[in-house]
């Protein structure tokens, strides 16, 4: 971003989420559903981005966060029979916590270091998740299907298992995460987080204090990562052990890189054709992975800063 | 100067030390600073002046000594808190973000100023734009706004440095030798720059061009083996000598020739005790 354009960035953003919402009533069954789904873990991708792509640090211990949303709102609905919304905002207080705890801790390193001690905090909460087995039921994980009560709002009832209702919660809180993340880039605060990310000694000698600048964004970042958590147990009626893994610590890394590290639309285009990659190569053989991964290493040979990172290079300067 | 300020001096050190395992940078300093003057410090290299305004500036802990900044304690302020306080140090090797316009490293500066005196909201972009335009006007280069700060000629990155430290309004401006590397052009603009900026600042100024020294500072503190070794009042120097002529390692004895005299006011503020060196001696013939 060259030159800050709110009011493009505002259009376009609107555009990109109304043609979103307006997808849902042309799509097939199967791509609806992939849909939702691609909106959950973009929005935890956009949680990603905020860390990686503008304060510059790079977790690898970020399905820490997801999972953590995940599994108390997961644990809530199915120990404590609460229905899906105050067990999401159980999941979000929990998240702010644990998220400026693990930051206040991490933060003290940077660099590697700091690549190094998420990982190990990572490894340490899917430890946890297998540990403690009478809550979390282990490996395994458990489904809430039965558990999971509709939505009551006023006199409609909504069943989590709708695909028009599930596709719809995807996009609010897809919508949600990218307005704030756009919001946050163009505010004064984006800015400093930028500044961050490009010379964090320079940012301290212009008298701020980078510390809480970077707990701050880490806590943002944890935040929405767990809320697309929370989302993604309630909407997929699923918990489990895998997705407290270290290969989902690394997806939202990958899917960043491909759609555009630092770009506010990047993580949405990144896990959409990750995504699909998959799906498609997956289809044909089962060496399906060699084939993703040589995509990969083209497209990072052709477009190092990803595909919305070489937009923005080549045509759109302003785009955040 | 009067007295007053010389008594009162915007910044004092005192007994400021600072070494790096066995080996001793900056070593028992007293330098006080009145405001509004510009100090120079002189030295060969490796004398400490670096390190020495480093530890003004916060960037290192000193060992052992005191920072008084308009009598307030100041020595153990993180950088960021220094920089709060109004002591602003521009880089030696410019330290620019490379990869953002001017616009942005200038507005990245004038922000924060703006969030202290409104609280904790953000100020308006409108008033930051302002005021970066302002700035940028300031230092003479207003039509670089978009430019990304890398792409600048060096000269540019000087500037856009000085604009930095301008946009964070200093009590003390820190220049580490900002002339080095300029076109002689470009050395004459700065020093004009310099010398409208010393009207709201005192500034404080490492730099090997005597040129520049002489024509710039009221007083000239000499560094060498970590110590100051002396103050001088700089002796001003004819039309002869050609500028952007670069005099390194002049430490002891800074005497461009054909010198005289030109700012009787500062002798009181010699430093009472310090040895005549010859330079003095010369002043007074």
């Amino acid at each position: 971003m060259n030159r800050r354009a709110p009011r493009k960035t505002a259009m376009l953003m609107a555009g990109v989420l109304v043609f979103l919402f307006l997808l849902q009533f042309i799509l097939p069954a199967y791509h609806h559903s992939t849909f939702s789904k691609i909106m959950v873990l973009a929005s935890y991708a956009v949680g990603f981005n905020i860390l990686l792509g503008y304060t510059g640090l790079m977790s690898l211990g970020h399905a820490m966060f997801f999972s953590t949303g995940m599994y108390v709102t997961g644990i809530c609905v199915y120990h404590f029979g609460l229905t899906g919304i105050p067990a999401l905002g159980i999941g979000l207080i929990i998240t702010v916590f644990v998220s400026m705890l693990i930051g206040a801790v991490a933060l003290r390193t940077s660099g590697v270091s700091f690549l190094i001690v998420t990982l190990m905090f990572g490894q340490t909460a899917f430890l946890s998740v297998l540990y403690f087995d009478q809550f979390t039921l282990g490996q395994d994980g458990f489904t809430l299907t039965k558990e999971l009560q509709p939505l009551v709002l006023g006199s409609t009832s909504f069943s989590y298992t709708d695909p028009n209702f599930k596709y719809n919660a995807a996009w609010l809180l897809f919508a949600v995460c990218l307005i704030l993340s756009n919001l946050l880039i163009l505010s004064p605060i984006g800015r400093v987080l930028i500044a961050i990310r490009e010379n964090e000694e320079r940012t301290q000698m212009l008298g701020y204090n980078t510390y809480l600048y970077k707990l701050f964004a880490l806590t943002l970042s944890g935040t929405l990562s767990g809320l697309a958590g929370s989302v993604h147990a309630l909407l997929f009626s699923y918990v489990g052990a895998t997705f407290a893994e270290i290969h989902h610590s690394i997806a939202p890394l990958l899917w960043t890189l491909l759609g555009g590290v630092g770009t506010t639309l990047g993580p949405l285009v990144g896990t959409g054709i990750m995504h699909y990659l998959i799906d498609f190569t997956s289809g044909w053989t089962s060496a399906y992975l060699l084939i993703v991964g040589a995509i990969l290493v083209l497209l990072v040979i052709g477009a190092p800063q990803g595909l919305m990172g070489m937009i923005r290079q080549k045509w759109m300067q302003w785009l955040p | 100067m009067d007295a007053m300020a010389a008594m009162n001096p915007l910044l004092k050190t005192q007994n400021l030390s600072k070494h790096f395992g066995g080996l001793q940078a900056v070593e028992g300093v007293n330098l006080d600073l009145n405001e509004g003057e510009i100090r120079a410090i002189i030295g060969p290299n490796g004398a400490g002046k670096t390190t020495l305004v480093s530890l003004l500036s916060g960037r290192l802990r000193p060992s052992s000594g005191s920072i008084h900044l308009n009598q307030k304690d100041i020595t153990s302020y993180s950088a960021s808190r220094k920089v709060q306080s109004g002591i602003v140090y521009t880089f030696q090797v410019t330290s620019l973000f490379s990869n953002l316009s001017c616009y942005e490293n200038v507005a990245l500066a004038v922000q924060r100023i703006k969030d202290r005196e409104d609280g904790i909201w953000p100020r308006r972009e409108s008033d930051i734009r302002i005021n970066v335009r302002r700035i940028l006007e300031q230092v003479g280069m207003p039509e670089n706004e978009d430019v990304i700060a890398g792409n600048l000629p060096y000269g540019h990155q000087r500037l856009l440095e000085v604009a930095m430290g301008l946009a964070a309004s200093p009590q003390l401006l820190i220049l580490d030798e900002p002339t080095q590397g300029l076109a002689e052009s470009e050395i004459n603009h700065f020093c004009g720059l310099i010398r409208e900026l010393s009207d709201s600042m005192t500034i404080l100024l490492i730099e090997h061009n005597m040129q520049v020294v002489l024509e710039l500072a009221e007083q000239i503190t000499v560094m060498d083996h970590a110590e100051i070794r002396s103050n001088q009042l700089p002796l001003r120097s004819g039309r002869s000598s050609s500028p952007g002529q670069s005099a390194p390692g002049t430490g002891r004895n800074p005497r461009p020739p054909g010198t005289q005299w030109s700012r009787q006011d500062h002798t009181a503020q010699m430093p009472d005790g310090s040895p005549s060196s010859g330079f003095r001696k010369d002043c007074h013939e």
